[in-house]
């Protein structure tokens, strides 16, 4: 194998069987003796392929049910790929969980080498970083309480500093991040910081976007046990940010009876009047764009509420957007939409054609304006538009197009704001209500 | 189709140590007499089944209360070892869900703590026979240590094979309760094997403990090594068996986990 790479993940699907009824004892085995077991079979994973490069820090991002916890403890070596496999080249912390074995019955002391050694520590090893543990934890007065006593945080402290002193060279983390008060999360972004200055491999599951886009490298958007989109981090952020939006936004239809028979909650669009004809998708289309372009972004304007094109906008007014397509290949029922972030990356606002029900029916070749018009709540600051342009099942992307125009929104009358937007509200105040 | 390769190097000895002393400390924090019952449960049964038997059956047998010692020994090891060895996984599930560990470090782990009783219980039966006078050479120390390991080695066997399955058949726990009592009255224990006619007896050898107790009280208290082509047919029987129960562990335990 390739020395540069950390992991190799090589066509793993992994399914669970989940028995409709649950037969637990010798019993019930017996009794049932002559009816077949009715299991449900969940994919969870379905031929995922990919490399982790040593040094790389690689997240991975999806819905509930997506299949990354799955995939992690595949690659923690706590479940075992039913096909496929897993190289992992180096040595592998993984802290699925902070405190694993933690037992509260005994002290912060003792616990710290139970742990520690669950992760694959010596006792020497353990001996030599010892100190360093407890000063990172902070907890050097209540070392020998026992971890009962602890309150969560402490004990969440405790374990994240064993957790980061086991120091392999891979790193696997579920969200591992989001522990403790203010400061003591600041030490752990540091740590986290370091770890990518030593070069270390880390695997960061997570659903928060601020350290995905901050940290990584390349980012896999899971999908239903498969991988949509592995690349750069704001387009698969988009992605997912953006699917998630279009799932809630049609969560009245979710009732009706769907194609997809697995037993989760599914995250398939099911779009009004379709009979189900949709074709399946090549993987390879969802895994990129389309070589051959159907569509293609010619313009966008910005216009103020007196029509006129600007970049700067005042809050409290509205706006339009006009986004400018041409058409290169005739089309069933696109859906256009756009994504607002902010200058952190934050997705402030998404919207498409199809949420807001908008008739398009076919669109053959040739140019195409979508407006949009929008009441301006947005606080003072920049802006970033994408625009993406979608089948109607929203899984295939015919374009998708990030910052594709900037504007400004000044004028605010309130100064104080750190929200990303401002909505009209009224704040009262009753004293001493009855 | 291949699992994981992880190339952790291996600290497994020092894991087994610790889970089992932390396993220690759990069981006897908050007792009074704490450690005090390994030796109290098996002494308490041993006096009872002395004060019974010895005095109605074999008033004329002065080593019939060294044997029964020697016998009740022995068996609570395996008793012990078999039982806390075939829950271990399903009491460990919280870890196992977590993260990597070979499951035999599990099993292995849970099972110190019988056979730290053990031994304790052997310095108990290393005084009883100084006091009866038969304390036996070094020789037969180490034939008695061979059957000691034996019976690990079996209640392993066993640990292997019934930890995974009792993930799912839960109710391995009570049939495994009430074998042993049979299995209890089917080992020459509060008997003589010499006790039973020679067709029973015969039956009784199925039993593996029953030749591994007949054979230490031989060693321990007659001095003499009993029947060493029977010793040597079952250890040729014993080790497929552990080999298979450990393939079988390695197999069983690759869809364990999410079934717990």
């Amino acid at each position: 194998m390739n020395l540069d790479i950390a992991i190799k993940v090589d066509h793993v699907s992994k399914s669970f069987r989940i028995p409709r009824e649950q037969r637990n004892t010798i019993r019930e085995h017996v009794i049932r003796f002559r009816k077949r077991m009715v299991y449900e079979s969940f994919q969870a994973l379905n031929d995922v392929s990919f490399e982790i490069r040593k040094g790389e820090f690689f997240s991975i991002i999806g819905r509930n049910g997506s299949g990354k916890s799955t995939l992690l403890k595949i690659l923690a070596g706590i479940y075992s790929p039913d096909s496929g496999s897993v190289v992992v080249n180096g040595e592998l912390s993984p802290f699925l969980e902070l405190g694993v074995g933690f037992n509260p019955e005994l002290s912060g002391k003792d616990n710290v080498y139970l742990n520690g050694m669950i992760l694959g520590l010596s006792k020497l090893e353990i001996d030599r970083v010892y100190q360093k543990i407890v000063d990172f934890s902070e907890l050097d007065r209540f070392i020998h309480l026992k971890v009962k006593n602890y309150s969560s945080g402490m004990h969440v402290r405790l374990a994240f500093s064993v957790a980061v002193h086991a120091n392999k060279e891979i790193l696997l983390m579920d969200e591992v991040l989001a522990v403790g008060d203010a400061n003591f999360q600041v030490k752990c972004f540091n740590v986290f910081e370091q770890f990518i200055r030593e070069g270390k491999t880390i695997i960061f599951v997570s659903h928060d976007p601020g350290p995905v886009q901050k940290y990584s490298d390349r980012v896999m958007y899971l999908e239903s046990g498969k991988p949509a989109f592995i690349g750069r981090a704001d387009e698969a952020l988009s992605r997912y940010m953006y699917t998630d939006v279009i799932d809630k936004g049609t969560g009245d239809q979710m009732a009706k009876p769907s194609r997809d028979d697995s037993v989760q909650g599914k995250t398939t669009v099911v779009i009004p009047g379709s009979t189900g004809e949709t074709p399946e998708t090549p993987e390879a289309e969802q895994l990129q764009r389309k070589a051959e372009k159907v569509i293609e972004i010619t313009q966008v304007q910005v216009l103020n509420e007196h029509q006129q094109p600007t970049r700067e906008l005042n809050h409290g007014t509205c706006f339009y957007l006009h986004l400018h397509y041409s058409i290169l290949q005739s089309l069933t029922e696109p859906v256009f939409g756009i994504i607002i972030h902010d200058q952190k990356k934050r997705v402030l606002f998404t919207t498409n054609t199809y949420i807001e029900k908008v008739k398009i029916g076919k669109i053959d070749p040739g140019n195409i304006i979508i407006t949009y018009r929008i009441d301006n709540y947005f606080s003072t600051g920049k802006y970033a538009i994408s625009s993406v342009v979608s089948d109607r099942t929203q899984r295939i992307f015919y374009e998708w197009k990030d910052d594709v125009f900037n504007f400004r929104v000044t004028n605010m009358k309130r100064l104080e704001n750190s929200g990303g937007v401002d909505l009209p509200h009224e704040i009262t105040i009753e004293k001493n209500p009855v | 189709m291949r699992a994981s390769v992880i190339k952790n190097k291996s600290n497994h000895w020092e894991v087994i140590w610790m889970l089992a002393k932390t396993d220690l400390k759990m069981r006897y924090q908050g007792s009074w007499l704490g450690a005090v019952w390994v030796f109290l449960k098996p002494f308490c049964l041993f006096l009872i089944l002395n004060f019974v038997f010895s005095s109605l059956f074999y008033e004329n047998n002065p080593t019939y209360t060294i044997r029964l010692l020697v016998g009740l020994i022995l068996w609570f090891f395996f008793s012990e070892a078999t039982t806390v060895g075939m829950n271990s996984l399903l009491s460990k599930s919280d870890i196992l869900r977590k993260i990597y560990i070979p499951k035999w470090i599990i099993i292995i782990s849970a099972t110190v703590h019988s056979g730290l009783a053990f031994c304790f219980n052997a310095i108990i039966l290393f005084l009883f026979l100084i006091g009866y006078q038969v304390f036996p050479d070094i020789w037969h120390l180490l034939i008695f240590f061979i059957y000691v390991v034996l019976i690990y080695g079996i209640s392993l066997t066993f640990s292997f094979f019934a930890a995974p399955l009792i993930v799912r058949f839960r109710d391995l726990n009570q049939i495994w309760e009430v074998l042993l009592q049979v299995l209890f009255y089917a080992s020459p224990i509060i008997y003589p094997i010499t006790a039973v006619p020679p067709k029973v007896q015969t039956l009784l050898y199925i039993n593996p403990m029953t030749l591994l107790i007949e054979h230490s009280k031989v060693a321990l208290v007659d001095h003499s090594v009993a029947r060493v082509d029977h010793l040597l047919i079952f250890i040729a029987i014993f080790i497929p068996c552990f080999v298979g129960s450990m393939l079988y562990l390695k197999s069983a335990s690759r869809n364990l986990i999410e079934n717990m």
